[in-house]
Formats: structure tokens, C-alpha cells, sequence
């Protein structure tokens, strides 16, 4: 289509156009600062087409119920098509998840300390010393006890008693154990397990 | 967020249904689809006034975009508008007049060119500001100004010839040279 001159398209604009036309038109008035001016009035009455078109607009509208079921549907698809936003849990709950997660962790990790830490505050009280303790002889059946029998003060002392009396045993504190230094009549050397608990009052 | 763009679900149908020319079931899935799509990025809305105008722009994307994979097949058109005779005319009551009147405008638009239409719709019935319709419409201002300016001068023939000859108007609407 040739080009249209100014007053062409003047005279176009107040007769009937095609779509052709009306394009044609169209492309000279956006370029032409000189028409644009001339036709185009910002603030202008609305006319009778406009108030017209303003009506019969209004009057267009989606029922209600359809309006809803337009709206459900429009979630639901939203909703479904970002499974990232479907899963995520609020923020304050995962907050909250993190936290009881980090403390129970916590709780795992003191109680597994505590479990396998040696018990070094007790052993290292515990010094290899010598003990000596009285062995129960197997004559005179004494107790065996390091304290002397107390004898009523009327009787003699029972003196042979006394001279019959076997060496104590002794017993050595090693590596958590009570071990005599002597055997028994059987032949064996006694050792005891002393508890981490008790280690701190035998010296 | 959502709610601020549900509650505009009315004025987009409306301007579905200028870019569909009055296809119901197209203008109903272009508003559900411009909804949807609004929906998923909702964080790009900027602030809720500028709801209805983004709506817009969203509409008319689409329709654009399904305008474009359209193209080559039969495009459908509106319904022609029902036949009045002068005797019918004569019984109608004033309300009911007024409300062909209007009605016939809203197909007299649907008869101009697409952006012509858009414009003129989004300036007359939307009161759009010539900066937001070249936003919605991805188009600079000079063609906003200039597509509104040929379209009212459209309308004012069509709207005229047919005032002055209802029958003889319709005709020469469709075939103006």
C-alpha cells in the first residue's frame, strides 16, 4: 500500500475505512507527530459509542456459580502444578523440627560420651599401693579382721593364738584388680574387680 | 495474594472476552489459564494496584501466543447480530433499547482490527492510561495514541451509518469501500 499524505489521511478518517485501511492509517498517525496531535484528544466528553460500550460491558459477566468453580478449579491446578509449595512445611514448624532434631542429636552424642569415657576420675585416684589385710586362718578360724580381739580383761591373753597366727596376705591394687600376692591352700591367686565407684576408698 | 488476583477475575473475563470477540468457552479458558498463570507468579506483581493492568498484559500474552499457534486454521468468529425489524423495534420497551444499543456496540467493537479493539476496550471500558494499555499490550505509546485514534474514528462512522440506516448500516460496516 503506498504511503498515505496527511490530508489522505484526514479525509480517511472521517469516511468509511477497511482493515486494511484503518491499519495503513494507523501506521501513518503513530509515525506522524503532526496528525497525532490533530487527532488525538486526551481529555475528551465521552461519546455516545464509549458510554454505550461502558454499558453494554458491564452487563458481560460470569455467573456466580461459575465464577467459583472457575476460581476452585484455577487453585487446585496452582495448587497441584508446584509440588515444592504443596510439601513445605510452615516455617515456624520447621524451625521447630530443626531444633528438637539438633537436641535429640545432642542427647545421642553425651550419653554415647559418657558411655564410652573410662573412668579416669576414679582410677586416677586409685594409686598402686600396698594393702594389707588380715587372711582368716584356717586353724583358729579368726575373722578376718586387722583389729585384735578383745579379750575380757579378766581372762588371760591367748598367747599361742597369737604365735600361730600366718603372715597377712597382701593384696596389690592393678589395672582395676585386687590381687593377693600370696596362694591359697587350692593354689590359686584370689583377685577381686574393685567397682569404679568403691576404687576412690581403697588405698 | 491470591485473592487479589480472584477478585479480578470479572474484568478479565470481559477483556477475554473482547480478545475472543465474544467467544464464551474461549474467553472462559483464557480467563482460567490468565488466572492460573497470574497465580504462579504472583511474586512479580509489584503491588496490588497494579493488578488488574498486569492481568491484562498476562490476557492478552496468551491470547497472542494462542492467536499465534491458531494461525492457519479457520479462526472463528462471533455471533452476527439478530436481525431487527422497525416493527419489533417498536415494541420494545426504552431499558430494552438501551441495552441492544449497547450490546450492539460491544459487537460493533468486535468488528475492528485487534489492537485497534484492545485499545479502544482497555481506554473506554477500563480507563487504562494511554502508558498502562502500551504496557499491557507490549506496543509503544505513539501506536496506543494512534490505534485509539483510528478506532474511535471507526466507531463513529459505524455507529452513525447505523443510527441514520439501521438495515443499510450493519451492511455497509462489513464492506466500508
Amino acid at each position: 500500500m503506498t504511503p498515505h499524505s496527511c490530508d489522505q489521511i484526514r479525509e480517511l478518517m472521517t469516511g468509511p475505512m477497511s482493515d486494511a485501511q484503518a491499519i495503513s492509517v494507523e501506521e501513518h498517525v503513530e509515525h506522524c507527530s503532526g496528525c497525532q496531535e490533530h487527532f488525538y484528544q486526551p481529555e475528551f466528553p465521552p461519546e455516545q459509542f464509549t458510554q454505550r460500550l461502558r454499558r453494554g460491558n458491564a452487563a458481560i459477566a460470569l455467573p456466580a456459580a461459575r465464577t467459583a468453580e472457575l476460581l476452585a478449579a484455577t487453585r487446585d491446578a496452582s495448587n497441584y502444578d508446584i509440588p515444592s509449595r504443596k510439601r513445605q512445611l510452615p516455617r515456624t514448624t520447621r524451625f521447630v523440627f530443626i531444633a528438637a532434631s539438633l537436641a535429640a542429636c545432642l542427647i545421642l552424642a553425651l550419653g554415647w560420651w559418657q558411655f564410652t569415657r573410662p573412668a579416669n576420675s576414679s582410677i586416677g585416684l586409685v594409686q598402686e599401693t600396698e594393702t594389707s589385710i588380715t587372711r582368716p586362718s584356717d586353724r583358729d578360724n579368726t575373722p578376718a579382721v586387722t583389729t585384735k580381739k578383745q579379750e575380757p580383761a579378766s581372762a588371760p591373753p591367748n598367747t599361742a593364738a597369737v604365735a600361730n597366727t600366718e603372715p597377712a596376705a597382701t593384696l596389690f591394687v592393678r589395672d582395676g584388680f585386687m590381687v593377693a600376692d600370696k596362694e591359697t591352700d587350692d593354689g590359686e591367686i584370689p583377685f577381686f574387680w574393685v567397682l569404679p565407684s568403691s576404687r576412690q576408698s581403697v588405698h | 495474594m491470591d485473592d487479589e488476583i480472584s477478585k479480578h477475575i470479572q474484568p478479565v473475563f470481559r477483556f477475554a472476552m473482547r480478545l475472543t470477540k465474544s467467544d464464551r468457552h474461549r474467553a472462559e479458558d483464557l480467563t482460567q489459564e490468565t488466572l492460573l498463570r497470574a497465580m504462579r507468579a504472583r511474586s512479580q506483581l509489584s503491588s496490588p494496584q497494579h493488578a488488574r493492568a498486569w492481568l491484562f498484559q498476562i490476557a492478552s500474552n496468551l491470547w497472542r501466543d494462542q492467536h499465534r499457534r491458531r494461525k492457519g486454521t479457520t479462526e472463528l468468529t462471533g455471533s452476527p447480530l439478530p436481525e431487527q425489524t422497525p416493527a419489533i423495534k417498536a415494541e420494545v420497551g426504552q431499558a430494552v433499547m438501551l441495552q441492544e444499543q449497547c450490546a450492539r456496540a460491544i459487537e460493533q467493537l468486535d468488528t475492528l482490527p485487534d489492537r485497534q479493539r484492545q485499545v479502544l476496550y482497555l481506554s473506554a471500558c477500563e480507563e487504562l492510561s494511554i502508558a498502562e494499555i502500551a504496557s499491557v499490550l507490549g506496543i509503544t505509546q505513539s501506536a496506543v495514541k494512534a490505534s485509539l485514534c483510528v478506532a474511535r474514528a471507526r466507531m463513529r462512522y459505524i455507529q452513525d451509518t447505523y443510527e441514520a440506516d439501521p438495515i443499510g448500516g450493519k451492511a455497509a460496516k462489513h464492506d466500508p469501500t
